[in-house]
């Protein structure tokens, strides 16, 4: 973590109010698009970044400094709330935009997709064994549970588990130990 | 500490791919235990990497005033912009700049663009972004630095990055058979960069002295 980093996570958990304002905007675009990945929507996204973040901060010791990276922890806490709403009250429309077979379509063009770490983001999956990829694809970019992964595949859980593990174990180690792709 | 460790699971919880009765039970575990938290914050990170795989879309422009609002956080606490601008962001910056610098025709490290540009160039970059390569350096013999290289198409700048090289390093580029130094590369932590106006450079190449510490050709 640089020093930047370190100072804000530290300012964070301290609660100094502009922290809340700077980390939303060191994080904005990252926190946003993953909530977009998920929802869809727009307007659901903005609130499910607002929901979330205004959770973190109001929840004492919802980060400590020993998990490691704000931004990580973040970007995790707003998929997390997109999941969640995703799962919940978005389970019905969900049903009915497949049952009419319409797809979704982004209201807001693309800011940037860095090609050098996407490139080497999807080198680093594309490497992994295909079983541990689909697995680890299917909760990532499908958003289903192990569970859920388990029906699509007809797999014992216990499987996709181990799957999901393994997976995001080697990606871990080969994002940390290859810096280019 | 609650419960047993949770070891096996954080990779699934960093996911979200847990059910919720799962999902509460390693909430409880590293509320009291550093291990297992730390162990999250690593699988944290790694999801966090394959976020860089996602469009990257602007967020509405009142978000973050109506999440201060919220909070209760008054003007005077907010930041005016933030001081943070992480990696994957630099390098629209670096487009954005070059298009800017187009204009001005200067050799301009990062250090300075830094505080200059803002995510408010996205329009500019978005326009600029059909308009840049990249290719990774070859390391030096014997020596194992990683880097890359965002170019121009039409080779009117370079943004070199690598991943902590040696102290020191400079950039130089070869235009026409003839080399030049552009200097050399500048510290932001973990990765080193330099961005400079150039001419169509055909070959760029890292250098420690005269140890060639990595290089690439350019094709446009």
């Amino acid at each position: 973590m640089d020093a930047d980093s370190e100072a804000l996570a530290n300012d964070f958990i301290a609660r100094r109010p502009a922290a809340l304002g700077v980390a939303y905007e060191s994080y904005a675009a990252e926190l946003y698009s993953v909530a977009r990945a998920v929802l869809r929507s727009a307007s659901d996204a903005e609130d499910c970044v607002h929901d979330a973040l205004l959770r973190v901060w109001r929840t004492p010791d919802s980060f400590r400094v020993e998990r490691g990276s704000l931004r990580a922890f973040l970007i995790v806490c707003v998929r997390n709330e997109a999941m969640s709403r995703l799962r919940s009250a978005g389970r019905r429309a969900e049903r009915e935009r497949k049952a009419f077979r319409l797809e979704p379509v982004p209201d807001a063009a693309p800011l940037f997709v860095d090609p050098v770490e996407a490139a080497r983001v999807r080198t680093a999956l594309e490497r992994l064994p295909a079983e541990q990829r689909v697995a680890l694809e299917s909760a990532f970019f499908e958003n289903l549970s192990q569970r859920e992964i388990a029906e699509k595949l007809d797999l014992p859980l216990g499987t996709v588990k181990s799957r999901v593990m393994l997976g995001m174990r080697k990606l871990k180690e080969d994002l940390r130990g290859e810096y280019a792709s | 500490m609650n419960g047993a460790h949770v070891q096996d699971q954080v990779e699934a919880y960093a996911l979200g791919a847990l059910e919720d009765s799962e999902r509460a039970a390693v909430d409880a575990h590293i509320a009291g235990c550093d291990a297992c938290l730390q162990l999250v914050g690593r699988a944290e990170e790694t999801v966090a990497s394959l976020t860089a795989t996602l469009p990257s879309l602007r967020p509405p422009a009142g978000l973050g005033a109506r999440l201060t609002n919220s909070a209760g956080i008054s003007g005077e606490e907010r930041p005016m912009r933030s001081p943070l601008l992480r990696f994957r962001a630099l390098a629209p910056l670096a487009t954005a700049a070059a298009l800017a610098l187009a204009l001005g025709g200067t050799l301009v490290q990062n250090q300075s663009m830094r505080g200059e540009l803002t995510q408010e160039n996205g329009a500019l970059t978005h326009v600029v972004h059909a308009h840049f390569l990249h290719v990774t350096m070859t390391p030096g013999p014997g020596e194992a630095v990683a880097a890359k290289i965002l170019f121009a198409r039409d080779g009117s700048w370079i943004y070199v990055l690598a991943d902590r090289p040696p102290e020191g390093v400079h950039v130089v580029v070869t235009v026409g058979g003839v080399e030049r130094d552009l200097g050399p590369l500048v510290s932001q932590g973990a990765v080193s960069s330099l961005f400079a106006d150039v001419e169509k450079p055909s070959a760029v190449t890292l250098r420690d002295g005269a140890r060639t510490i990595a290089s690439a050709l350019l094709s446009y």
